[in-house]
């Protein structure tokens, strides 16, 4: 019904009335003849209905031939429409204008929306695509899209599949990211040797496969061979097998931490500028007028789309807000220091201490004062299991 | 005539004599299909020509929502129909 109402608008149409005395002889000669008439009521010697604007002189025709008067009361549709604004010609140049206008702007991209992974920030996508001449504003080119995603997959290493899809004014880009390194193929892990990882003297030893070539009170060194994997029989063979097991020595460790006497706080004052700009279309228009300051300010961006029912519009409103800071060099003082640099060897413990086989069996820390700097050191002596696998390549020939 | 007793909202009969059909539902609205010409068209009733016999619709709000050579439909409050021979 819609649709029927839609075409008789377009058409055109208007309504009428029939005055005489036989009304429905206007009737039957208007459907004889094929003329269309809807919204038909009647009362004694009145008739009021519509038609099509295209049969108002048949309808003239048959209230004469009928004799009956016929008087317009109203017209509809878009020829009325026009038929009242055919004097204005701005009226029609603009819709003109408009549409080539529409036409234009639609080769355009208007709006970006970047659906990025976890992991990859569509900000830094943003930017990326920018430097590479794909932002808001651009004329859509199929081949300019073609090479961004070339261009973007071969510069971040961290895409490994990137789509620009171009719906109307809309691009969506769509992004896969690269899974993690691809393992090495592993090596043969069957024959090895245990190595020791740090000079001390060895105070434990268990030993499951292969055969200890160190005793218990033995001074060892970094990088000796503890635990062998090849096994001498007296009849001249040699068996090559994997070696397994714990070997603790005590080992010494020596650390040092260091702080500056001074260092430069930043101190943000109550100066700060903003600056505002409107990007419409493609086109920066600034809102606040001033350079942008120098020295000792930084600046933080706010970019703010305009967004009508969930459709990003082309309008960015940008906001830059640059804070005035300045550097105090600051002393610190020796008590301040020592504290600051126990908490940081405390930290250290734990992490040292957080593998099971490290025990502590004794520390001396000592706290120095140097021109520049506070000095903290702390020797250790660890027991600690010093086995390090090192494997066995074999060649066949 | 035949009846449908099953729709008791929308009641319809169908009449289908010498090319006339006439479609009813309930008492809002006619079909006719085999018109020859409007004979009276009131508010309150319509009679139409079928070449053998006239229809006549009573009621109340009548009007002719369209129609073209043979066919007309019509629409108001319909109280009765008279067929006058």
């Amino acid at each position: 019904m819609f649709l029927v109402k839609f075409l008789r608008w377009i058409y055109g149409y208007f309504e009428f009335c029939i005055n005489g005395r036989f009304p429905e002889r206007f009737l039957n000669l208007a459907a004889r003849n094929g003329l269309v008439i809807w919204d038909s009521s009647g009362t004694k010697e009145t008739l009021r209905a519509k038609a099509r604007s295209s049969d108002k002189n048949n309808i003239y025709l048959f209230a004469q031939k009928s004799e009956n008067n016929v008087t317009i009361i109203k017209n509809y549709g878009l020829p009325y429409l026009c038929s009242i604004y055919k004097n204005r010609a701005g009226l029609f140049c603009g819709m003109i204008l408009g549409c080539i206008l529409c036409c234009y702007l639609s080769g355009y991209i208007w709006t970006i929306k970047i659906n990025s992974p976890k992991g990859i920030n569509s900000y830094e996508i943003r930017e990326e695509l920018r430097q590479l001449g794909f932002y808001e504003g651009i004329r859509f080119s199929q081949k300019e899209v073609n090479r961004v995603e070339h261009s973007i997959k071969i510069q971040d290493k961290r895409i490994s599949w990137l789509n620009i899809n171009i719906f109307g004014t809309n691009a969506v880009v769509e992004i896969s990211a690269t899974s993690g390194k691809v393992k090495m193929a592993e090596e043969n892990k069957n024959i090895g040797n245990l190595k020791s990882t740090a000079d001390g003297t060895i105070t434990k030893i268990n030993v499951r496969k292969g055969n200890s070539t160190v005793h218990v009170g033995d001074g060892i060194t970094k990088g000796q061979l503890l635990v062998s994997g090849t096994t001498e029989y007296s009849d001249g063979t040699t068996l090559i097998s994997d070696s397994d097991g714990e070997i603790y020595a005590k080992t010494s460790r020596t650390v040092v931490l260091h702080m500056n006497k001074t260092y430069d706080r930043i101190k943000f004052t109550e100066n700060s500028l903003s600056k505002k700009e409107i990007n419409f279309f493609g086109i920066s228009i600034p809102i606040t007028f001033c350079g942008n300051p120098e020295n000792n300010y930084c600046k933080t961006v706010i970019r703010q789309r305009a967004v009508f029912l969930q459709q990003e519009l082309p309008i960015t409103v940008t906001e830059e807000k640059w804070l005035h800071y300045n550097i105090i060099p600051t002393n610190i003082s020796k008590e301040f220091a020592k504290q600051q640099l126990q908490k940081r060897l405390q930290l250290y413990e734990v992490f040292l201490l957080c593998s099971n086989d490290k025990t502590i069996l004794a520390k001396n820390i000592s706290f120095d004062e140097n021109k520049n700097d506070y000095v903290l050191t702390a020797n250790y002596i660890i027991e600690e299991n010093v086995c390090e696998k090192s494997y066995v390549r074999i060649k066949e020939s | 005539m035949k009846t449908e007793s099953s729709h008791k909202l929308k009641e319809k009969y169908t009449i289908n004599t010498h090319n006339i059909n006439m479609i009813i539902n309930f008492n809002r609205e006619v079909i006719f299909e085999g018109c020859k010409g409007v004979v009276e068209y009131t508010d309150n009733s319509i009679k139409l020509n079928t070449g053998k016999f006239l229809v006549a619709f009573n009621g109340r709000g009548l009007h002719i929502q369209c129609m073209n050579e043979s066919n007309i439909v019509i629409v108001g409050f319909i109280t009765s129909i008279e067929y006058i021979m």
